[in-house]
């Protein structure tokens, strides 16, 4: 068979891993669902560090962690209290740390620390993301595998 | 903590020897990401009194280059630049890689900048977000060959250090002694091929390069290289075959999009011209960057079909274009020159109208009013909109060509026609005698 550009060009060769998040702030009861600018830049064996636009919490407000499919569509509707069938994953987090960016006067980066989360799923996320960049390495490294 | 490397272990031994010493400096716009990125590398090693952070382009480029430090994990977007911009001022300031390294911090979609890695040939992508452990291993990942070196390893590191300080001749020789301490010297003869470029002596630069692929056909660099020595010296057989290789084991960075397709194009592979429209429809929510390169390829693509008689086809791949196509001012001028061509302007017109303008740059405007100056019977509305858009300093050799044709259909005053063609020939210098030609045109009416 005649293999062709056009079948590999478009093609993405890494699935990379990536959630949705949404905020539930229990302190100020704010809700927030513009997942598009939360971004997740780091997973942590009990809590996670976040990018996110000022105004949504303070320091040791108490928030709720909803994690969703990417294919989560972009009407999102989080209820007010308890949870949320659609998330994959949901954890009560303490806010630690809250940092200016100097990228953006419009966000912040924040530290939370998990309370209530369920631990299985969360190591099977930091698994998941673990493998992603497993993928990545590999295909860095394989051009050296017949190396002598 | 990594799960997977224990300091303890004796095994470890030799990493944490290696990194003993090493100097690193960790780059990101959060105080919170560089302090976890250091406790992760204190645990294959180094000190943490050898660590320095910064947030910031200007910062980073002075630490570089003030304390010249051995490893660099710095974030792709940060204030002032992009970590990627720093990597070369790091290559001439710590020449020796096998006691350096540089890491880039990427957002999860990283298929764009795994390609730029493997460019670059940078030591790794840590993709965010990450963990300690995946920092770990990715550093681990990468030193591998250069805690132990092979005498080959060292004879390309310092045929490396030679070519990067512009000792040529030192260069030369170490890499071609490395050639001969390895069964498979695909690196060697990569470097070869860099020096006899350096050299200006592009044929044994190309064996030396294919030499390194028949050594290792999978090996990036080489591969790379090819590629663009084939493109540009016309081979577009070779560049074809030399592309499907690299495209079938690589990531393909989205702005040689259009490149590949002219490649299928000139290498009349039909099938494949017409998989790009299948596959372009498939296409989710790309981002802006390829979304641009995308629609560009599109454009080509268009072209094409035109050439062809191949209307609907052509028609379906401009409307693709448009839709990617951002507003990017020359991709929408190429377009509506195509739908022009096939005698379709009135889809395009369509179009712009369905789209909301203000999203975009200004000076698609031209590219609009070009379209409705084509289009429109009505002289005196074509005239009043060129008019508003000069009003507001949308400046367009498309709008003073239109008003000046429908000045002169209308029959305007000779004195008001002489006033716009000046007004034209000083914003556009260049197109002088074509506004002049039309000027005579009329003076001739």
């Amino acid at each position: 068979m005649v293999q062709l550009l056009s079948d590999y060009i478009f093609k993405e060769s890494l699935t990379p891993v990536s959630h949705k998040l949404c905020i539930r702030n229990e302190t100020s009861h704010v809700l927030f669902t513009k997942t598009e600018v939360i971004l997740i830049k780091e997973l942590k064996d009990d809590g996670i560090t976040l990018e996110i636009p000022i105004n949504i919490c303070q320091k040791g407000h108490t928030l709720t962690l909803f994690f969703l499919s990417m294919e989560t569509g972009k009407k999102i509707t989080i209820p007010n209290s308890g949870s949320y069938k659609e998330a994959l994953f949901e954890a009560i987090a303490k806010v630690e740390k809250i940092e200016s960016s100097n990228l953006s006067k419009e966000m912040v980066f924040i530290d939370l620390r998990f309370s209530q989360y369920d631990q299985v799923t969360w190591r099977k996320i930091l698994k998941m993301y673990s493998k992603n960049q497993d993928e990545i390495n590999e295909l860095l490294m394989k051009q050296h595998h017949n190396r002598e | 903590m990594s799960e997977y490397f224990d300091p303890l272990d004796k095994k470890n031994k030799a990493i944490l020897d290696y990194f003993e010493n090493k100097t690193w400096l960790i780059i990101d716009a959060s105080t919170s990401t560089r302090t976890s990125i250091k406790k992760s590398v204190v645990q294959i090693g180094s000190k943490l009194s050898n660590m320095i952070d910064c947030d910031n382009y200007t910062d980073a480029l002075n630490i570089i280059e003030t304390k010249r430090p051995h490893y660099i994990i710095g974030n792709n977007t940060i204030n002032g630049g992009s970590s990627v911009g720093l990597f070369d001022h790091h290559l001439k300031n710590v020449p020796n890689r096998l006691g350096s390294g540089f890491f880039i911090i990427a957002d999860s979609a990283a298929i764009e900048e795994v390609a730029l890695a493997l460019e670059y040939d940078m030591d790794g992508i840590i993709v965010q977000p990450f963990t300690g452990s995946s920092v770990i291993d990715s550093v681990l990942q990468s030193v591998k060959t250069k805690i132990a070196p092979s005498n080959y390893v060292t004879k390309i590191e310092e045929g490396r250090t030679s070519l990067l300080k512009g000792n040529l001749e030192r260069a030369m020789e170490s890499f071609q002694t490395a050639v001969k301490l390895n069964a498979r010297p695909y690196e060697g003869f990569y470097f070869l091929g860099q020096l006899y470029t350096e050299y200006e002596l592009k044929e044994k630069a190309i064996s030396s390069y294919e030499e390194s692929v028949q050594h290792n056909p999978e090996y990036f660099k080489s591969l790379n290289r090819l590629r663009s020595i084939y493109y540009h010296q016309n081979d577009y057989k070779k560049a074809y075959d030399i592309n499907l290789t690299m495209a079938k084991k690589y990531p393909t960075p989205s702005n040689r999009i259009p490149e590949l397709i002219r490649l299928s194009i000139i290498n009349e592979k039909y099938e494949d011209i017409n998989n790009y429209l299948k596959v372009y429809r498939t296409i989710q929510t790309p981002e802006t960057r390829t979304q641009t390169s995308i629609s560009a390829g599109l454009a080509i693509l268009g072209k094409y079909f035109i050439n062809q008689r191949e209307i609907d086809k052509a028609v379906d791949a401009l409307r693709g274009s448009f839709k990617f196509s951002n507003g990017k001012y020359e991709i929408l001028k190429n377009i509506s020159q195509s739908f022009e061509e096939c005698d379709q302007l009135d889809i395009l017109l369509n179009m712009f109208e369905e789209t909301d303008l203000d999203l975009w740059p200004e000076n698609v405007q031209g590219v609009y009013f070009h379209v409705i100056h084509r289009t429109s019977k009505d002289d005196q509305m074509v005239i009043m909109t060129g008019e508003r858009l000069l009003a507001k300093k949308i400046k367009d050799v498309l709008i003073y060509r239109g008003l000046i044709e429908r000045s002169i259909n209308m029959k305007r005053k000779l004195g008001s026609l002489e006033s716009l063609v000046l007004q034209a020939t000083r914003d556009f210098p260049d197109h002088k005698s074509e506004f002049e030609d039309l000027l005579i045109k009329a003076q001739r009416a």
